[in-house]
């Protein structure tokens, strides 16, 4: 409906009109042809229903109907809210009682009688506009709070939706989240798998992922090794143990929970009854092969009843193949490390020096017998502790020609047969490095030389018989002609020149003699019951020319030692310290030979008073080729035979040397006591 | 009483010989077997001197050329002692072996005289 409209026409409007006094019909008239159908009640009574119905726009009050019914019919209206235009009409504007209630009820207008009809009408139509001002504000409040309780509805059902999916997205966001804290858990799980390095770690850190369930116990890992046993790790008072067992799980390929057998197993190892038991086959690679009809096996004892079980069973479903791998993986590393192990303690057992070697004599890898000293990168500074390439070797060569070569090098006193076999390192296809194998040949070479000298000896022993055998012949036709012409010959000077004849005749006779007893014959290689004074005293005689220069001191026992010796041999041994000592006295000097009784061993004593021996090369004066003597003097034996001798007849040498003062070799041999007669 | 000496060294054999030639001895001497079996057949002494190393016949060889027949009492002397077989000197035929050198040649000629039974 429109409000404009209906000013301009009004339309029927029904308008009550309460007065003890007929309306006069011009005035009825007028009104009726302005719109207003007007309807006449002499008293209020009955009115009540019909203004409440709000089929009424204006109502005429007549005052003459007294202030009280006014009064209460205003108050009516008020108070029933009716929808309605008052206008009073009154015989004149006293004051008081028509103020109070102008001020009370709020009349639309007041008309004064007589009662004008133009007058009337424009009240009217006045009252008339503000009763349908009224009336549209009225109904659009209505209609405003209509729309606003739709609105609060709609706003309560936005409310409810929006609370809802609050909460729902809330609950997602923490499956969300939790999702995302099991995967982050597991990837660090992962993590800390790949960083263990042992058996004990990966246990340890199991353990620790379980840490959520409280009613596990230890988890026990079997691990089949390549040599058929059982590895069990466990954890005993916080730490890992691992025992093994020659029993065998047998293959199986899935998750079991309270087998009889597995109880079994491990009641007999631990020796204590076992509850529940979860148990998982671990699969390895084929080096600890479950192809071979036996299983690894982790053991979980538990408490938990079967939904903790299944629900520990998911934990695990996401971790048991990165725990299978770690695993394996820790047991190839084992497995590499075992071997390359075996390698290294092969190598370093070897008792001769080993190393590969490149091209620019760079240490690729050597065993311990190979390294002199553990710094710098080349062969020869490891081998030999020098700056330079060692003499002759035979790298170059061999990695030239692609061919084995061979030769010999020399690390301080010692000789080493190298033999270099070419080899290619890596994807190179040419050869870039050789596997060189050194022999220690110091010990053969010594033999050798020793061979040599006793073949040397051999040799001038034979010369010396024979040469000897032929001056027997004339010195006994000398010695003997001389005593059958001292005992002729009456003149005592020419008999005293013959007695000095003969006295050098027998002189060269002893010579020749002890000459034969040390050089010659088989029967002195064996070793013989002797007294050490008496062999030194037939060894003397040879030595006379080397001791002449000396001032010759010699205590020979005269408590009978008897030793048990090759008489040949020591006597060589005798030749030999006091011919050194004779020698190391080149201006001449005091030359002491002693033999006695020391303890339970026999005692011969050589001491000089030459130059004495410095202390660097006194730890190798025994040792084959080391002289000091000019060329053509020494042979560098002398010293390392006469120990080999000495040692082999269970005895010894010791030095004592005084730079200035001297030198005192003592040999030293176990005094002969096997036979008592 | 004839003695023979049979050594080709001539100093052995010239004091040997001059030692029984002191003990009024007739001496014949040789300086090689061949020479002294002569002489041993021609002049049947009674001591037979023989060096074991000779040129020629040695004096083993020369005790067994001359045979059992003889009734000489043979000395065998050498300086090879340790190299010969012992039975080649001390076998039949022969009846003292002396080694050479000798101490003293008074001694050797005493001890022959003994072998001999003069003394």
């Amino acid at each position: 409906m429109d409000i404009e409209s209906r000013t301009d026409q009004i339309d029927n409007s029904k308008v009550l009109w309460v007065s003890p006094t007929e309306l006069t019909s011009h005035l009825f008239d007028h009104m009726q042809s302005s719109g207003f159908s007007v309807i006449h009640h002499k008293s209020f009574s009955h009115l009540q229903g019909e203004l409440k119905s709000g089929s009424f726009s204006l109502l005429f009050l007549d005052w003459n109907l007294g202030a009280d019914v006014i009064a209460e019919v205003l108050n009516f209206v008020k108070q029933a809210s009716v929808s309605v235009g008052v206008i009073l009409l009154i015989e004149e504007l006293g004051p008081g009682q028509l103020q109070k209630f102008v001020n009370n009820y709020a009349p639309f207008d007041i008309i004064i009688k007589p009662i004008d009809k133009d007058h009337l009408l424009n009240a009217s139509n006045k009252a008339y506009r503000r009763y349908l001002a009224n009336e549209n504000r009225k109904s659009l409040i209505l209609k405003f709070r209509e729309q606003n309780d739709k609105l609060e509805e709609l706003t309560f059902g936005l409310e409810q939706i929006v609370h809802e999916r609050t909460l729902n997205e809330e609950k997602s966001k923490k499956q969300a989240e939790e999702k995302l804290n099991h995967v982050r858990s597991l990837v660090r799980f992962i993590k800390e798998l790949a960083f263990t390095n042992t058996v004990d770690d990966w246990i340890l850190l199991f353990r620790k992922s379980l840490k959520s369930f409280s009613s596990i116990r230890q988890p026990i890992l079997c691990y089949a090794t390549p040599d058929r046993k059982m590895n069990v790790v466990y954890m005993q008072k916080q730490q890992v143990v691992e025992r093994q067992t020659e029993e065998l799980i047998k293959q199986r390929s899935r998750i079991i929970t309270d087998s009889e057998e597995d109880r079994h197993f491990l009641a007999n190892f631990f020796g204590r009854p076992f509850g529940k038991i979860i148990s998982i086959p671990i699969f390895l690679s084929n080096i600890y092969s479950s192809s071979e009809g036996f299983s690894s096996v982790l053991f979980i004892e538990h408490g938990m009843d079967d939904k903790d079980v299944q629900g520990f069973l998911d934990y695990l479903s996401d971790r048991l193949q990165p725990l299978q791998i770690s695993l394996e993986r820790i047991l190839l590393e084992y497995q590499l490390r075992y071997t390359s192990y075996q390698w290294a303690s092969t190598f370093d057992g070897l008792a001769e020096p080993i190393a590969i070697v490149d091209f620019d004599y760079n240490l690729i890898r050597s065993n311990k017998k190979f390294e002199l000293t553990d710094s710098g990168s080349k062969c020869f500074k490891r081998f030999n502790d020098s700056d330079e390439s060692c003499r002759g070797c035979p790298v170059k060569r061999a990695l030239k020609t692609g061919r084995p070569q061979k030769a010999q090098i020399k690390r301080g006193d010692s000789y080493f047969e190298v033999q270099s076999y070419p080899i290619r390192v890596g994807d190179n296809t040419k050869l870039t490095a050789v596997i060189n194998y050194y022999l220690d040949m110091t010990q053969a070479l010594a033999l050798r030389g020793r061979v040599i000298q006793n073949e040397k000896m051999a040799a001038i022993g034979l010369l010396a018989g024979n040469i000897a055998h032929e001056l027997n012949n004339p010195l006994t036709g000398i010695r003997s002609l001389s005593q059958v012409l001292i005992s002729t010959i009456q003149e005592q000077q020419v008999r005293d020149d013959l007695k000095e004849i003969e006295v050098a005749a027998e002189r060269c006779q002893n010579i020749i003699d002890n000459l034969l007893s040390f050089s010659n014959s088989e029967e002195t290689r064996t070793k013989t019951k002797v007294e050490m004074s008496d062999i030194v005293k037939k060894t003397l005689p040879i030595l006379k020319t080397a001791m002449r220069d000396h001032n010759v001191g010699i205590e020979l026992s005269s408590e009978e030692i008897m030793i048990e010796v090759e008489i040949q041999l020591f006597q060589q041994v005798i030749f030999n310290l006091i011919n050194n000592a004779c020698q190391a006295m080149e201006d001449g000097g005091e030359l002491i030979v002693e033999t006695s009784k020391q303890g339970s061993e026999a005692q011969f004593l050589v001491r000089d008073t030459g130059p004495g021996i410095p202390p660097e090369i006194l730890s190798q004066i025994f040792e084959p080729f080391f002289t000091t003597k000019e060329e053509g003097k020494g042979t560098g034996l002398g010293l390392s035979m006469s120990r080999s001798v000495i040692e082999s007849f269970g005895g010894r040498i010791e030095v004592d040397s005084q730079i200035g003062t001297g030198t005192t070799f003592k040999v030293l041999l176990p005094i002969y006591s096997g036979d008592a007669n | 009483m004839k003695v023979l000496v049979v050594d080709d060294e001539q100093l052995v054999r010239r004091s040997l010989a001059r030692a029984f030639r002191l003990k009024k001895y007739e001496v014949i001497e040789a300086e090689d077997g061949k020479k002294g079996l002569e002489l041993w057949i021609e002049h049947k002494p009674e001591i037979v001197v023989l060096d074991v190393l000779m040129p020629g016949l040695s004096g083993p060889q020369v005790v067994s050329e001359r045979g059992p027949q003889s009734e000489s009492k043979v000395i065998m002397i050498s300086a090879y002692s340790g190299e010969h077989d012992v039975t080649t000197i001390t076998g039949e035929g022969i009846d003292l072996f002396i080694p050479k050198p000798f101490d003293d040649i008074f001694k050797v000629v005493e001890r022959i005289e003994e072998v001999a039974g003069v003394r």
